[in-house]
């Protein structure tokens, strides 16, 4: 205490104690030219609600992640008529700019042919024909589009092309969230769409909130839930595996996906986040045969027996046991809901996590647990946007579903509390939707970009400074592998991570796995458990740096 | 903007300088032209009864305090009637600072700011109020839910434990099954399976069809290694929600709870209840006000199927369609009003025409909403009724168009209750047993309480030789049917000829 004062009056004016910022929000600043469209024109078409999409992947190969933004537009009339859409847009990363200090991006998308502009929702990233480059798949209402990277031309651009029509992939229906994983363990990419409900503009039915005001309708109002699809790679085209693999025995309203083999028995599982219907964990009984456990396990509905309007969802290792837990967002007065992996089956531990009394009041979607302030716990950044406009009462900004997001500082064990301002000087506030998190800068903390419903995206960067360590994993044939379970030791403790693009809403994620080290400047081991069920130890590796991790070969450090 | 007559009316009073000054007014909805007719006039004599309450007692007398205070409490209650949560907790505010002796005003503000989202403020408004009713087992309850959703668990289990108490100060002769759940839920987070294993089982005691207690259970009995019991449970508790004790002010609620929608639920739970002449009456009263409505003509004509006027049912359903052409659920209600008609042997001679029409009515349907399961569902159904058993080979060809549209209507997550039964049968029908098997188990698993769904699985399993599995759909029947003789004595019949079988 007398120090400080001795270096006040040393100093002669008092300082400024405002903590820094967990992020700074730099999205238009950075060549991020892109707005939403819902086409919302005062029908309440169901679909205008939901979108749009975001991915971070790194499609050029020059280890900087890239933002592809998946455009909505305008939804067509029971005449199939109505105004052409804007197209999707992808924005190259050209690394951190020397006088900003900040990442700069340009838009890409006519050079490398990715403007596809349909009703878009969602997008899924990998690597799906092995060729070492990442390729696209964006979900939409009406056909599905499949975008294979060419890789560089003779003038070096990258260019995607439209396979969708070879692909095996076509098809017509409303999909949301999508998801590359190896169900069948023969180390191709298969591709599980998720669909929403048979939307058409014939089958729109008037609703209207307690006001009697005209207002989007529940997924429920519709009764017409539509089948998950499970494409399964062939020997040059995806074949539609759903009824084979058992996948049509249950669905619903489905928005959010996450694959990961839950049970280690070196099986990728699924688990579905459905709106408003029970959700799906499609546990995978080897070679692609599937059978829901949700309801059995005790994460199809909440703790009390209620479905919930699953939006976001993430398998994440929440209480740091080494077994992956289940996290997803939902509708204003519905909690956010933790299940907790314990011993395989799943238990509502929403409670326990602090995070009930700021969740209940908003509708969550896009979500990631990542350690952002590098401390060596995990924290949670939720996007948040309303279905049903917020009137007569609170309004938080001239877009009545507008909402603020929400950051939580993990405080050990399952427990949170929310960050003030949501980490921001000005807190965001939006109808926001998909959210993907990625480092952009490889500065080595995890940044954060989302869409907000008719509104511009925002790319919110990490100001954290500290000890961490990254992870890049590959197969042993050097392909991107997504799944793998990653431990790191660090003062006698592992942390875990799962290493996988598909998970949030509607969004593909950076695929490297990334921890933050708290005090540790060193690390002790790590300990991988790769999709196979192969499980291999590491040595310590410098700290501060992206490593690859490669099956089978220990070490790769390049 | 339109604002209703009595609105307008107030703003008069206070220009006239009618209202008491320095008295708070009552909120205002500035845009009711579309709420229902019954709702403003709810909110109108609750809001015309602070302004008389203002003017009457303006002063500051105890009985003036309590005479305004009354006012403003009985108009929050008409809005939280009818889900406008943020306006009722401003009523209840001016109702406590004029009342403070009245804690029931607090309790509401508590389920009022739960219902929108503020959960520290709830349970804060339950703390406060829970010593000051001990004994109300809802109170408890409410501050027991809150505490538990904050991870407040020692308070949680104080709460329902003292909710359990205040059942005393009934006489003992009630017991509140929603009091031994929530203290349950307190076990669970706590890992005492036994306990909560035991406080479930005293609930379902009391009511056996209690959703959520049945869902709990199945949780517990996982933890306890019971998987199958578990499984049952679990499925019976499918789509439970938390509920709570009786709550002082319900029926008011409920009174005031009118609405478009709550009138026409009401209307419906009058048609179920067999009372189709009552639920006319209530629909020519909205019919007046609304004017001509697509919903409106369809109930009624439910109403006149019940009757059995079906010309008159029929009637009303092509007025709807003249209202509403592009409304499938219409044409729905067409094809199954016409099935019926074709049914009855006094319309012996136009069935063909009347079948036809049927046809005719769910194409339509099917034209309109392809993606619906439900249109799908009912072409198959006038398929199946066209059926004639003298034309084998139209039967067999009808019999396949039949299960073309059943099955695009399961794919297509059609929740029609008898849905699973049809398929089930059709595949028995074509000696498919595995299919048979697997739709008659999808019926149960989509109807668990249907001791019907059930005996149709056991006699599936009977057909299959699957004599244990027989006796176990046959044992499910008999439990979920509460022990009901007739199902009990068809288990007790198939235990008997399986006995003679030697099996």
């Amino acid at each position: 205490m007398q120090l400080s004062i001795l270096l006040l009056s040393v100093l002669g004016a008092p300082q400024d104690n405002t903590p820094t910022p967990w992020f700074t929000e730099i999205g238009e600043a950075a060549g991020i030219e892109f707005s939403h469209i819902s086409g919302a024109r005062g029908e309440y078409w169901f679909p205008e609600i939901m979108g749009g999409g975001v991915a971070l992947l790194d499609y050029d190969g020059d280890g900087l992640l890239d933002i592809y933004c998946v455009q909505s537009g305008f939804l067509k009339d029971a005449d199939g008529e109505g105004p052409d859409n804007p197209p999707n847009q992808l924005f190259r990363n050209l690394g951190v700019d020397e006088g900003t200090g900040q990442p700069r991006f340009e838009d890409v998308t006519e050079l490398a042919g990715v403007g596809d502009a349909s009703y878009g929702m969602g997008v899924a990233c990998g690597d799906y024909d092995r060729d070492g480059d990442m390729d696209l798949f964006v979900t939409n209402v009406g056909v599905n589009i499949l975008f294979r990277n060419e890789g560089p031309d003779k003038q070096g651009i990258v260019r995607f092309k439209d396979i969708t029509k070879t692909s095996g992939t076509e098809d017509v229906r409303w999909a949301t969230s999508a998801a590359f994983l190896d169900i069948d363990g023969d180390r191709d990419l298969d591709l599980y769409v998720v669909n929403n409900l048979l939307w058409h503009a014939s089958t729109e039915t008037p609703c209207f909130n307690y006001f009697s005001e005209r207002d989007y309708c529940s997924p429920n109002n519709y009764n017409a839930a539509s089948p998950d699809v499970l494409f399964v790679m062939g020997r040059s085209r995806f074949q539609d595996w759903t009824p084979t693999s058992g996948l049509d025995a249950a669905f619903g309203n489905g928005l959010g996906v996450a694959p990961a083999d839950y049970d280690q028995d070196g099986n990728m599982d699924l688990y579905v986040a459905n709106d408003a219907t029970p959700n799906n964990l499609w546990h995978n009984k080897g070679r692609g045969k599937y059978t829901d456990k949700g309801l059995l396990l005790g994460c199809a509905v909440n703790g009390n027996g209620t479905p919930e309007a699953g939006m976001g969802v993430q398998w994440v290792d929440v209480d740091q046991d080494g077994d992956l837990d289940l996290f997803m967002t939902h509708l204003r007065r519905e909690t956010n809901t933790f299940y907790m992996n314990r011993r395989g089956r799943f238990t509502d531990k929403t409670n326990a996590t602090g995070m009930n009394a700021t969740s209940l009041k908003y509708t969550g979607f896009g979500m990631g647990f990542h350690d952002y302030d590098l401390d060596g716990q995990l924290d949670l950044y939720v996007v948040n946007g309303a279905v049903q406009a917020w009137r007569h009462e609170e309004v938080f900004a001239a877009d009545p579903y507008a909402e603020p997001n929400h950051l939580y500082q993990g405080q050990g064990g399952t427990r949170f509390a929310p960050v003030p301002g949501g980490g921001e000087t000005n807190q965001s506030v939006g109808t926001s939707r998909g959210a993907a998190f990625g480092d952009l800068d490889n500065d080595g903390d995890v940044d954060v970009v989302y869409m907000d419903r008719d509104g511009r995206t925002k790319l919110l960067m990490n100001n954290a400074k500290g000890h961490w360590i990254g992870f890049r994993m590959l197969d042993k044939r050097g392909d991107e592998v997504p799944g793998a379970m990653v431990g790191v030791t660090h003062q006698g403790k592992t942390a875990w991570r799962l290493a996988d693009p598909a998970y949030s809403y509607l969004a593909s994620n950076d695929p490297r796995a990334h921890f933050g080290l708290g005090t540790s400047s060193e690390i002790e081991g790590i300990t991988v458990r790769w999709p196979s069920g192969i499980v291999e130890k590491f040595d310590a590796l410098a700290t501060g740096a992206y490593h690859i991790l490669r099956e089978g070969r220990g070490l790769d450090d390049k | 903007m339109p604002y209703l007559p009595f609105l307008l009316a107030f703003a008069v009073h206070v220009d006239s300088g009618f209202q008491a000054p320095d008295l708070p007014s009552p909120p205002i909805i500035e845009n009711t032209s579309r709420m229902d007719p019954e709702v403003v006039a709810t909110l109108d004599r609750a809001f015309q009864g602070v302004l008389k309450a203002n003017l009457e007692h303006a002063g500051a007398t105890p009985e003036d305090l309590s005479a305004r205070g009354q006012a403003w409490s009985q108009l929050g209650l008409a809005y939280e009637a009818n889900t406008m949560w943020s306006l009722a907790l401003g009523c209840y505010a001016q109702a406590i600072s004029l009342m403070p002796e009245k804690p029931e005003w607090v309790y509401r503000l508590g389920v009022c700011q739960h219902a929108g989202g503020d959960l520290i403020a709830a349970f804060e408004s339950f703390r406060a109020v829970a010593p000051r009713l001990k004994n109300t087992a809802v109170v408890q309850a409410r501050l027991g839910d809150t505490a538990l959703s904050m991870g407040f668990i020692d308070q949680a289990e104080a709460a329902w434990q003292q909710a359990i108490a205040s059942e005393a100060g009934l006489g003992g002769a009630v017991k509140f099954p929603e009091n031994r759940v929530g203290l349950a839920q307190v076990m669970i987070e706590k890992e005492s399976w036994q306990e909560a294993a035991d406080l479930l089982r005293e609930a379902l005691t009391i009511n056996p069809a209690y959703t959520h207690a049945h869902y709990l259970l199945g949780l517990v009995l996982a933890e306890l290694g019971d998987d199958l019991q578990s499984a049952f449970e679990l499925k019976r508790g499918l789509n439970a929600f938390p509920i709570f004790p009786p709550d002082p002010h319900q029926p008011l609620l409920t009174k005031w709870a009118a609405g478009f929608g709550k009138r026409m639920g009401a209307i419906e739970n009058r048609l179920a209840g067999g009372d189709p002449q009552g639920a006319l009456a209530a629909l020519e009263v909205i019919r007046a006000e609304r004017g001509p409505d697509m919903q409106v003509l369809n109930i009624m004509s439910r109403a006149y199927q019940q009757l059995g006027d079906l010309e008159q049912a029929l009637k009303l359903l092509d007025e709807s369609a003249l209202i509403d052409p592009k409304a499938y659920a219409t044409q729905i209600d067409m094809a199954v009003v016409l099935l019926n008609m074709s049914s009855n042997p006094a319309n012996a001679s136009r069935r063909v025409d009347l079948i036809a029409r049927a046809r005719t009515a769910a194409d339509a349907a099917i034209q309109m909403a392809p993606h619906i399961g439900r249109t799908w569902y009912y072409r198959g159904l006038v398929e199946q009724v066209s059926i004639d058993p003298n034309d084998p080979e139209g039967a067999q060809a009808k019999g396949k168009i039949t299960m073309a549209n059943m099955q695009r209507a399961h794919m297509l997550g059609c929740t029609e209750p008898q849905l699973y039964e049809f398929l089930a049968q059709l595949y028995a029908s074509q000696g498919k047993h595995r299919e048979m098997e697997k739709f008659a188990m999808a019926h149960t698993a989509h109807s668990p309480e249907n001791p019907m769904a059930w005996v149709f699985l056991a006699r599936v399993r009977y057909t299959m030789e699957k004599w244990d599995g027989a006796r176990q759909a046959a044992q499910h029947a008999t439990t979920v049917s509460g022990n009901d003789p007739e199902i009990a004595a068809f288990q007790q019949q198939l235990e008997n000829t399986l006995k003679q079988a030697g099996h």
